[in-house]
């Protein structure tokens, strides 16, 4: 598959990856695992995000993957959609369409990837464009809950034992679900463009301040019991803002994050599909029929709340595997095959 | 075929409301909504509208059950439609159903996505049935009646500007307390009156309550105010009372807070709303004024501060700030413990910063 990116489309690939998979289903159970000292570990994770980023910058063109490999991420990315289809899925059940058969909903989110991706790469590509405006909305609705934040719920500092940093520090790897993307992308960026040195780090910063306003927002409206008991707090807090020209704001950006969950669901695939085109690249609607075919019917199997949790908390180590442990392997083996 | 899908795709998005569609014509939308709670019977009256003759009027149907749900199903079988709650404007509770812990009323509430969680709610004193009726003295209907009665209270910082979700947020809170307004029936006209709060200690109500003044000094103590906050006092000068009402117009709150002590200093600014002898172009009369609102406020603000005591009741939100910056004081056992044992004095320093069109 042949297609050029420029530095902007590249990151805001990135940003709707990151962001479309986790953004929602961050805060709640980070700060329940970690406490009043989420905002201090997510500065940690922070720094340890653009670690992964600058170690990626330097080593992209050694990642050269054969077809055992693509089978995995292709695997890795699979489960990825599956975890996250059936998530928002039951968010959806629970919120906006109660009665509405799920497979319906599935459906009608899946084939919109299946459009843009019988359709040339640059489809997908500028697809992101249309969430940017979305996304600012989003962030400023959320800025009508202002009066009603408690400064004092950040504070005390520092009483996250060793266990509960270790806990947050893993629970915080799924804001960088999609990372490894990067890897993959990099090499079709513009060369004439500039990644490393400044560029990165307005990626990082602007990556890094999204979710940590997500994190800072949930510890100042809500309390700590408060949190546990709520699985989704930011559409909450958008659900208990009273405005005058629309009744049910949740439901507005339900529909917002509906575009964000089509959109990264079509990167993610757009992003198995160039992988198997690497080292497959006969059958191609076939085989991008069959990708969406499964992207509808295997996330049914997992539509309850116990199973979701599952899957949240799975997903974090096969991100693990896959973001750090084998693009390390990867790396290393290309390093020595050089010499 | 390329121009039938995208079509066929956007048409499938429209297929979700076959299912979730909800028609008004359909249900009845209940604004109000009184609980009664007895140990585990829990008895709802839904005032749910009625529109006949191109004219909106409400009625009221009652429903008995296990929980606050099971009390709407009992009461949709007496009602003629579905009883929407995603409108509603006030909810009542009794005395005795806020004296149990009452995150069971609200379960249901909180859970329910369709629910609005800005509606208002209210205490109520004795039995629930009086004030979920229209009396004849009443011109408006009932549901707007409470929700105009609170917002006036709202701005008059006699009652604090909270909704469901707020109170969700402080029932979770463990270092700050409930209170929510106090509704009691009015002897003379028969028509259900604002009196104050209701004050709470932990999750449940303490069955002790602050008359509308005493409410105000909650508001400003925790610095939360409505648009406007009003103290009269009577200033004798020769032996000839005056009356001096004044508005609070800005002022900064300061809170020194030790181990079992705690010092709040407030630094007000006045505007004078009403003061009959006049001469306030006089510096020394100025200065005499401000002396007697510091004394009288300082007195009135110690005398609340020391009700939400022995109620074990911190509405102020002094734990708060414990919690945050004093871990000694905060882990020094249950906070309403904490709380009504510490030395709490509270000083009001007053300034007359304008005397009006008249001086």
């Amino acid at each position: 598959m042949n297609f050029r990116l420029s530095r902007i489309q590249f990151f805001l690939l990135l940003f709707i990856m990151q962001s479309g998979s986790s953004f929602f289903s961050f805060p709640s159970p980070f700060i329940t695992a970690t406490g009043r000292d989420a905002w201090l570990i997510f500065l940690v994770a922070g720094v340890l995000h653009y670690l992964l980023l600058l170690f990626y910058e330097r080593y992209y063109q050694r990642f050269t993957i054969g077809p055992f490999v693509g089978w995995l991420y292709k695997g890795y990315w699979l489960f990825i959609a599956v975890t996250y289809l059936a998530y928002i899925d039951y968010t959806l059940a629970v919120w906006g369409f109660p009665k509405t058969p799920q497979f319906i909903v599935l459906a009608a989110l899946v084939s919109v990837s299946l459009y843009a991706n019988l359709s040339r790469a640059e489809t997908i590509i500028n697809l992101s464009v249309i969430l940017i405006p979305l996304i600012f909305i989003f962030v400023i609705f959320l800025q009508f809950a202002w009066d009603d934040l408690t400064w004092t719920n950040i504070f005390p500092i520092g009483e996250s034992t060793e266990k509960e940093w270790l806990i947050g520090l893993l629970k915080a790897q799924v804001a960088f679900i999609g990372i490894e993307l990067y890897l993959f992308f990099r090499k079709h960026v513009d060369v004439k463009e500039e990644i490393k040195g400044f560029p990165l780090f307005v990626y990082q910063m602007l990556w890094f301040s999204f979710f940590f306003f997500s994190v800072l927002i949930t510890l100042l409206y809500f309390t700590l019991a408060g949190i546990q008991a709520i699985p989704e707090p930011l559409l909450y807090i958008l659900k208990s803002q009273e405005l005058t020209f629309v009744e049910r704001i949740d439901l507005f950006f339900l529909y917002i994050w509906m575009i964000w969950s089509i959109v990264t669901v079509t990167i993610l695939s757009f992003s198995a599909l160039y992988v198997h085109r690497l080292h497959a690249n006969e059958h191609q609607k076939r085989d991008t029929i069959i990708w969406h075919v499964l992207l509808v019917f295997l996330p049914l199997f997992f539509l309850s709340k116990k199973y979701i949790e599952i899957l949240n908390d799975v997903v974090i180590y096969v991100h693990l595997l896959f973001s750090v442990l084998i693009p390390f392997i990867v790396i290393i083996g290309s390093r020595r095959k050089k010499k | 075929m390329k121009k039938i899908v995208p079509i066929f795709i956007a048409c499938s998005f429209l297929l979700v409301g076959c299912w979730d569609e909800q028609l008004y014509k359909e249900v009845s939308i209940v604004p109000l909504v009184g609980i009664e709670r007895e140990s585990e019977k829990f008895t709802g009256h839904y005032s749910f509208s009625v529109i006949s003759n191109e004219s909106i009027s409400f009625s009221t149907v009652e429903g008995n059950g296990l929980s606050v749900r099971d009390t709407r199903l009992n009461a949709n079988s007496k009602a003629s439609e579905t009883l929407d709650l995603s409108q509603l404007q006030v909810m009542l509770l009794t005395e005795e159903t806020a004296k149990l812990n009452i995150n069971q009323t609200f379960d249901a509430i909180f859970r329910t996505p369709r629910t609005r969680l800005s509606s208002r709610v209210a205490i109520v004193e004795g039995d629930i049935t009086p004030y979920i009726e229209k009396t004849e003295n009443m011109d408006i209907e009932l549901p707007d009646f409470y929700k105009d009665i609170l917002k006036t209270d709202i701005e008059f910082s006699v009652l604090p500007d909270i909704d469901i979700q707020n109170v969700a947020g402080i029932i979770n809170d463990d270092a700050i307390d409930l209170a929510l307004p106090f509704i009691k029936m009015d002897e003379k006209t028969g028509i259900p009156k604002i009196s104050g709060l209701a004050l709470f200690s932990d999750k449940a109500y303490t069955g002790r309550t602050l008359d509308k003044e005493e409410s105000i000094i909650v508001q400003v103590l925790q610095k939360k105010p409505g648009k406007y906050s009003m103290f009269t006092y009577i200033w004798k000068k020769e032996g000839e009372p005056y009356p001096l009402t004044v508005e609070l117009a800005r002022y900064k709150k300061k809170w020194d807070i030790q181990d079992g002590k705690i010092n709040a200093t407030y630094k007000m600014k006045f505007n004078i709303e009403e003061f009959p002898y006049d001469h306030l172009d006089n510096e020394k009369n100025r200065k005499e004024i401000e002396g007697f609102l510091s004394k009288e406020l300082t007195k009135d603000f110690n005398k609340v501060t020391k009700k939400l005591q022995e109620a074990k009741s911190d509405a102020v939100g002094f734990g708060r700030s414990v919690r945050a910056f004093h871990p000694r004081l905060w882990n020094k056992g249950n906070w309403h413990d904490t709380f009504s044992e510490l030395e709490i004095n509270v000083k009001v320093e007053a300034e007359i910063s304008r005397t009006g069109i008249l001086n």
